[in-house]
């Protein structure tokens, strides 16, 4: 297949300053860089097309292959219009922009810039469930003073490894055991940090 | 390479007009590179399309400041300078692989003998469109009037202006007065000359003619406009109908029509085209896409025996040129909104409306 080099060039130029353009602020300049890079993407199809040729309008007695392409020719007429449809709607888009806030540029949007600097995790949200989630504390105490968890686990695991390992349990990306977990539970505590989303009102 | 030259200036300018209007140049070039590459329906409708958004973009920038103002800063240039070269090298190269790569035979070179035999027109791209790749026109037609009732929206700013009354009903010469110039001053004398000339008892050229200021009158434009306006839409008729055979198709038929309405606004102020039959208009995109539905699907609508429907562009067409002289109507009501008594408007001369 062969290929049109300067058709080619001539795109390449056209969305270059297309997408230069429209990676400015102002909404115009927007919308100029999209109209540039629709036309350049309508050369793209015609470059598809291959060599010029005759106009694609029948005659008998012309073979097929010397018509130049009708296909590419198709898309870009839908391509036009669509384009077309586009550049009028942001045209209204950037009319009533101008007319309700007297802004022609995109702004920064400071809400979003904020949104974006907190963190993602909300220690109130998003921690997850603690293993326990009954009302009664993980550390229960016995009647002797002592935690009823410990005379079990002496009880029926004497025989068992020494260092019994401590259950703990994930919460806000920190590994911690359990009843200290239990303990950030309890209201009032003091190991709770006011989170960024001003929990700490 | 002035499409280049174009595209280069319209980055670099920094008014407004000055970029629009190299756009158009590229716009431009690029219709004389479609006709050089043997693409006649798309050199007429690229012509027409950046004729339209031309005139589109001078009316909306009559509320617009004329200075592209706050360029962002050097600091992201050379980032936006590698991007966008490095884009188009991409583009160049994918384009030189991808068409390189081809081998099969493309499937195209069966469609001037489809279009002949199955569609019954010579014009290869028309048929094309509305009978080989008909459901792709269609979508085609469904964005178009999604645009415009999107752009219906967005300008109707303070209502849905179809409060619109009719010209006979506006006092003569009362829209666009010039107000507050010193009778002292060269433009007050200027003025007052031409209000002493407007009171001729005469058959207007147009009909809304008379509503607008005389300050704001052309009689030159008023006459062409009676001259030409009839002849733009028979050609526009012509366009529509000769599609099948011949470069033309209801796109560009509607088009010109568009122009020509363009033209009497321009003309004859707002009340110009509501002289007409702006209601009309202005349902044209609810019940465009309705028809274009049936005609696609093969429903015998009209026509003749032994043409079926929907191989008849014009079916089709008609109802896209709907859509476009919506556009347009759209746009009038977009420009004549922003007269209003706007903060930035009321510093500035009011010019024609």
């Amino acid at each position: 297949m062969s290929v049109n080099l300067t058709l080619l060039i001539v795109m390449g130029a056209l969305y270059a300053c297309g997408i230069y353009l429209i990676l400015e602020r102002s909404l115009t300049r927007v919308l100029l860089g999209l109209m540039l890079l629709a036309n350049a993407t309508n050369l793209l199809i015609l470059a598809t097309g291959g060599y010029a040729g005759l106009a694609p309008l029948f005659s008998k007695d012309t073979p097929a292959r010397d018509y130049n392409d009708p296909l590419p020719q198709a898309l870009i007429l839908t391509s036009i219009v669509i384009s077309f449809a586009v550049t009028a709607f942001m045209l209204g888009i950037i009319y009533r922009t101008w007319v309700l806030a007297r802004q022609d540029d995109i702004q920064d949007d400071l809400e979003d810039r904020r949104v974006a600097a907190t963190p993602s995790f909300d220690a109130e949200d998003d921690a997850e469930v603690p293993a326990e989630t009954s009302e009664f504390p993980l550390t229960m105490l016995g009647s002797d003073g002592r935690d009823v968890s410990d005379r079990r686990a002496s009880g029926a695991a004497a025989d068992q490894a020494v260092d019994r390992p401590v259950a703990t349990l994930v919460a806000g990306g920190r590994e911690m055991p359990a009843e200290h977990a239990a303990a950030e539970e309890k209201p009032g505590s003091l190991n709770v940090g006011p989170s960024p989303e001003g929990g700490g009102k | 390479m002035g499409i280049v030259i174009g595209a280069l200036a319209a980055v670099k300018a920094n008014k407004r007009f000055l970029a629009v209007l190299m756009v158009s140049v590229t716009g431009y070039g690029i219709a004389l590179v479609f006709a050089l590459q043997g693409a006649p329906d798309l050199a007429l409708t690229q012509m027409l399309v950046e004729t339209i958004i031309l005139v589109a973009f001078v009316l909306a920038m009559r509320s617009l400041p004329p200075e592209l103002r706050d360029r962002t800063g050097g600091k992201y240039r050379v980032v936006r300078i590698i991007i966008g070269v490095g884009f188009g090298v991409t583009m160049v190269f994918a384009a030189i692989f991808a068409m390189g790569a081809r081998t099969a035979v493309p499937v195209s070179l069966q469609f001037p003998q489809l279009a002949y035999e199955g569609g019954g027109g010579l014009n290869v791209v028309n048929v094309t469109l509305v009978d080989i790749r008909a459901w792709d026109t269609f979508g085609e037609i469904s964005v178009l009037a999604l645009a415009a009732t999107g752009v219906a929206s967005l300008i109707f700013v303070r209502g849905r202006g179809d409060r619109l009354r009719a010209s006979a009903s506006v006092a003569e010469g009362t829209v666009g007065r010039y107000r507050g110039v010193d009778p002292g001053t060269r433009d007050g004398a200027a003025l007052a000359i031409s209000r002493k000339f407007a009171s001729a008892a005469r058959d207007p050229w147009i009909v809304a003619g008379r509503t607008l200021a005389p300050e704001r009158r052309s009689i030159i434009f008023e006459v062409v406009t009676r001259l030409i306006f009839h002849s733009m839409i028979i050609f526009s008729l012509y366009l529509l109908l000769a599609g099948h055979n011949l470069p033309g198709g209801g796109f560009a038929g509607g088009l010109t029509a568009g122009l020509a309405l363009t033209i009497r606004y321009l003309a004859g102020g707002r009340f110009e085209p509501a002289g007409g039959r702006a209601a009309k208009r202005r349902c044209a995109a609810g019940h465009g896409p309705g028809p274009g539905c049936l005609v696609r699907r093969g429903a015998p609508v009209a026509g003749r025996p032994g043409v079926p429907v929907r191989h008849h562009p014009g079916v089709a067409a008609r109802v896209r040129r709907h859509q476009v002289r919506h556009l347009h109507y759209l746009r009038y009501r977009c420009v004549h909104r922003g007269s209003g008594p706007g903060a930035g408007r009321a510093a500035q001369p009011r010019r024609r409306d």
